[in-house]
């Protein structure tokens, strides 16, 4: 069952890197959410009542559920849509996905931790890869903040192969981390957007004290 | 042998559609390769009808089998052309990729690459068949089983060509190479899983 969750997850992070809608964006997040809820139950060996509330809320609930209805909102306030047209095309990223992967291949065979699942820390670092590629290409700040949720997720799935007890330290580190990266990203549309007239990056670098 | 007729009819329109044909079977077919390569690597056997009947044992055979019958699903799509990478009922001659090759035959000749078209078709059906149906099952239910699933295949690639619109030509290449992606993860997957490193 954890294999099939690997390549689905695996999946997922393909069609975020190759779609250019910021409405599947939202989707393939959500999945991912819902992934990451099995992903964490199956490799949970400390089984206890504030663990498992801890894991659906930051799956299910935020990543499932707040969090994506809240990227909706802030598609349906700005109207954006589509990704930058200046934006690598998703040909391009595909390619680079494959590299990504060879890259995650190795790295996960490298650093290899005795009990640590390789395939685990692969689909990890591909994660977290993905999420730097879309801060990389995607000109627009949306695209920025789903590539930092992706990364907040190869962070989840490092706390869950790393730390088989999932220390509550890690999982109240990683729901302040969504919170703030949805909020200050959400304010930098919303509100800074509208007053700079546009939502690409390079308008930020127009902000002063 | 379709490209070589194609050619053969001597009109440059059709070798473009046979430079389209060549080139997305051409980017296929690494996407193939290494599907076969996992199922090596998953079965340890070598020969075709040995990779595509999984073991029974491992426990994961249905899951396996669901996204093997994926990666072949989106396989068939491009190799049959069909919707999303190509209409062959479009009136526009330009947008063809398989059509355009066919587009001077005729009579019985026309009638034989329709009849390979839907071979072609079965043939890919028959892979998913093979890779879903346990191998521990008596003759007959596996028979009927293999016409179950041929005809749900059918469908379900008929549903999803309904709810489709065809891709702009250049969008096809990113369609392919997501197929392989897919593809080269189910590998990487199964080789960790396995501890081959």
């Amino acid at each position: 069952m954890l294999i099939l969750l690997y390549i689905l997850f695996g999946i997922s992070l393909v069609y975020i890197a190759a779609t250019e809608k910021f409405k599947h964006y939202i989707q393939v997040y959500t999945i991912q959410g819902i992934l990451l809820f099995g992903m964490a139950i199956i490799e949970l060996k400390s089984f206890s009542v504030i663990n498992l509330l801890f894991i659906l809320a930051e799956t299910i609930i935020f990543k499932s559920i707040v969090v994506p209805k809240l990227l909706r909102k802030i598609l349906q306030r700005t109207g954006i849509h589509n990704v930058h047209k200046m934006s690598l095309q998703g040909n391009y990223t595909v390619m680079i996905m494959l590299v990504l992967l060879g890259i995650s291949l190795v790295l996960a065979h490298v650093l290899h931790v005795p009990y640590v699942g390789e395939v685990y820390m692969m689909i990890a670092y591909l994660t977290l890869f993905t999420g730097l590629l879309l801060i990389t290409v995607r000109k627009l700040l949306f695209g920025h903040l789903v590539g930092f949720l992706i990364i907040e997720n190869a962070v989840f799935l490092f706390s869950i192969a790393i730390g088989n007890e999932f220390p509550l330290l890690v999982n109240t580190g990683i729901l302040l981390d969504i919170f703030v990266a949805v909020l200050i990203m959400s304010m930098f549309l919303t509100r800074i957007g509208h007053k700079m007239g546009g939502f690409e990056v390079e308008t930020l670098s127009k902000l002063k004290d | 042998m379709m490209i070589i007729a194609a050619f053969d009819t001597g009109s440059s329109f059709e070798g473009m559609g046979a430079s389209r044909e060549a080139l997305y079977g051409m980017l296929l077919e690494p996407a193939i390769f290494v599907l076969i390569a996992g199922l090596v690597v998953l079965t340890g056997k070598f020969s075709m009808s040995a990779l595509f009947s999984l073991p029974v044992d491992t426990g994961n055979n249905l899951i396996y089998g669901i996204i093997i019958s994926y990666i072949i699903g989106n396989i068939t799509l491009v190799e049959n052309s069909r919707v999303p990478v190509d209409d062959p009922k479009t009136h526009l001659e330009l947008t063809m990729i398989h059509e355009v090759m066919v587009l001077d035959t005729s009579g019985f000749n026309l009638a034989l690459i329709q009849l390979t078209s839907f071979l072609k078709f079965a043939v890919f059906g028959g892979l998913i068949a093979s890779t879903i149906i346990p191998n521990n099952l008596p003759a007959a239910w596996r028979l009927v089983l293999f016409f179950i699933v041929q005809a749900l295949f059918g469908i379900i690639i008929g549903i999803v060509e309904s709810f489709r619109t065809r891709f702009r030509m250049n969008r096809n290449q990113q369609y392919i190479l997501t197929v392989t992606l897919i593809s080269m993860i189910f590998f990487v997957v199964i080789f960790f899983s396995k501890n081959i490193f």
